[in-house]
């Protein structure tokens, strides 16, 4: 994708985007970076056969949402009380948390499809839908993410 | 015969580790479905996974951690044979129904007949008033089920009024009904004051309320020793009430939370048992309000500031008191 290209899309999605984070995390200017995280994300994704691009920034912007929810769940904030029913799977125990901090290292595309498939319980045919690219693309992805989340938990024993 | 069984099932179970493996070579190539999915973590859910599988333990521990929780039904019912589905859904309805129907009545009988307060109203009810007697539900059925697991700390912090009755209608299920009674309506008591925008309700009066229920309760002004007192477009006060029933911080603010309607702009209005938060914009004078009241050692902090839209305030100064207060053990040091 071009630069130019890339830009208006990303102008066009912004509004769609910042909705949704803000529907996450529930304020303005966290909402604003996240945004502004996810396009950075993407942009990373230029190259990639993604037809889909809105479904794809979506599902960044949701997934960046959730763990900024979960961090702060981490620390007491004042807008702790705004938080309570925005995660699916919040207040993780110590082995999702575990698996949470090495899936985060995973990059963009992996851990999408990654999230999708176990945190959301996703079929292939569905995440290939919703992020835009084939079935076999999916797969390879996921494959290449569960090979490295092995890796790291090999890494923690050792 | 019995050694011939024990035979059996040692096969059995070198069977089943085979198929593991596989699964997890399956699974690796991202090729499982998501049912062998589940089979796996159940397998490495047990405690006496042999040892060559040892390894993969940990990880597909994490998976089911992180997988969708059973709540969200969505993969339960696919298990589930379709005339429970259909068993289950007709459960849940007959319970609804048998609910509304409950409450209904009760609604209809238990209303006390000829005691309503009439109050002028100088517009109509604000529009907020099903949220906040929503929220009020939730809240109450939160300390409600507090109560039930018999904690010692079990102050009803939201009393509308005080001569608001909450009172319980059935326990069902897990579900509360809670009734709040709706005579008691805040916003006639406080009504505007201003003639020529009946609706417009400045958000200073929020302030003024405050610190005449500090006054009122003889509560003085924390001195604030931050880096933002220095800016004169910001402002700042803090208190430290007693939380006790009489003075009932946490009733009274968001008593004059009411008085906003929510399509106040920047309205923001969010409560729980220990903490209160309430944002509120003037456009008028171009100024952001916020106010937060935090529980804390038998203490409410009470925290309000206002600046003008756009400049950013670091919460810095509420953190340093909030700890302060936290690490005080019942003693309160001002020390920021």
């Amino acid at each position: 994708m071009k630069t130019e290209t890339f830009k208006e899309k990303a102008q066009t999605m912004r509004p769609m985007l910042m909705a949704t984070a803000l529907r996450i995390v529930g304020d303005r200017t966290e909402a604003e970076d996240l945004v502004q995280d996810a396009l950075l994300r993407l942009w990373q994704l230029r190259d990639e056969p993604i037809r889909n691009v809105e479904a794809m920034a979506k599902v960044v912007v949701r997934h960046l949402g959730y763990d900024a929810v979960r961090r702060r769940h981490e620390q007491i904030s004042i807008e702790e009380v705004d938080m309570m029913d925005a995660s699916p799977s919040e207040g993780l125990d110590d082995e999702g948390e575990r698996m949470m901090e090495i899936v985060r290292q995973l990059p963009t595309m992996q851990q999408t499809v990654l999230r999708l498939r176990h945190e959301e319980g996703m079929e292939m045919k569905e995440v290939a839908e919703l992020i835009g690219v084939t079935e076999e693309a999916v797969r390879q992805s996921l494959s290449r993410a569960r090979r490295k989340i092995l890796e790291q938990y090999g890494k923690i024993k050792n | 015969m019995g050694k011939l069984r024990i035979k059996s099932l040692e096969f059995r179970d070198k069977m089943k580790e085979k198929d593991i493996h596989t699964l997890v070579a399956r699974f690796l190539d991202g090729e499982t479905t998501l049912e062998e999915e589940e089979r796996l973590y159940a397998f490495f859910q047990r405690k006496d996974v042999p040892a060559d599988l040892k390894e993969y333990q940990e990880m597909f521990r994490g998976y089911a951690a992180i997988a969708p929780k059973q709540a969200d039904g969505k993969r339960d019912t696919k298990k589930l044979p379709l005339w429970l589905r259909v068993a289950s859904v007709a459960a849940a309805f007959l319970v609804a129904v048998s609910l509304i129907g409950y409450t209904l009545y009760h609604y209809y009988t238990a209303k006390p007949q000829g005691d309503e307060l009439i109050v002028q109203h100088p517009n109509p009810q604000p529009k907020e008033e099903p949220k906040m007697i929503a929220e009020v539900k939730k809240e109450v059925k939160k300390e409600v089920n507090v109560e039930a697991k018999k904690e010692v700390n079990k102050k009803v912090v939201v009393n509308v009024e005080e001569d608001a009755t909450v009172t319980i209608e059935k326990e069902e299920e897990e579900s509360v009904m809670v009734e709040v009674e709706e005579e008691v309506v805040p916003t006639a008591i406080y009504a505007s004051n201003e003639t020529t925008d009946s609706t417009y309700q400045a958000p200073s009066r929020m302030e003024e309320f405050i610190a005449k229920l500090a006054e009122y309760n003889q509560v003085e002004p924390v001195p604030l020793k931050c880096s933002q007192t220095g800016d004169s477009t910001v402002s700042i006060a803090a208190y430290i009430f007693p939380d006790t029933k009489e003075v009932d911080v946490f009733g009274r603010l968001l008593q004059a939370a009411c008085w906003f309607d929510d399509a106040t702009p920047g309205y923001h209005l969010n409560f729980s048992h220990l903490q209160f938060f309430f944002e509120l914009k003037d456009k008028r004078k171009g100024l952001k309000y916020l106010w937060i009241a935090d529980r804390i050692n038998g203490k409410i902090l009470l925290y309000g500031t206002h600046s003008p839209i756009g400049t950013s305030v670091s919460s810095e100064c509420y953190q340093g008191l909030r700890d302060g207060l936290m690490h005080a053990n019942n003693k309160v040091t001002y020390q920021l």
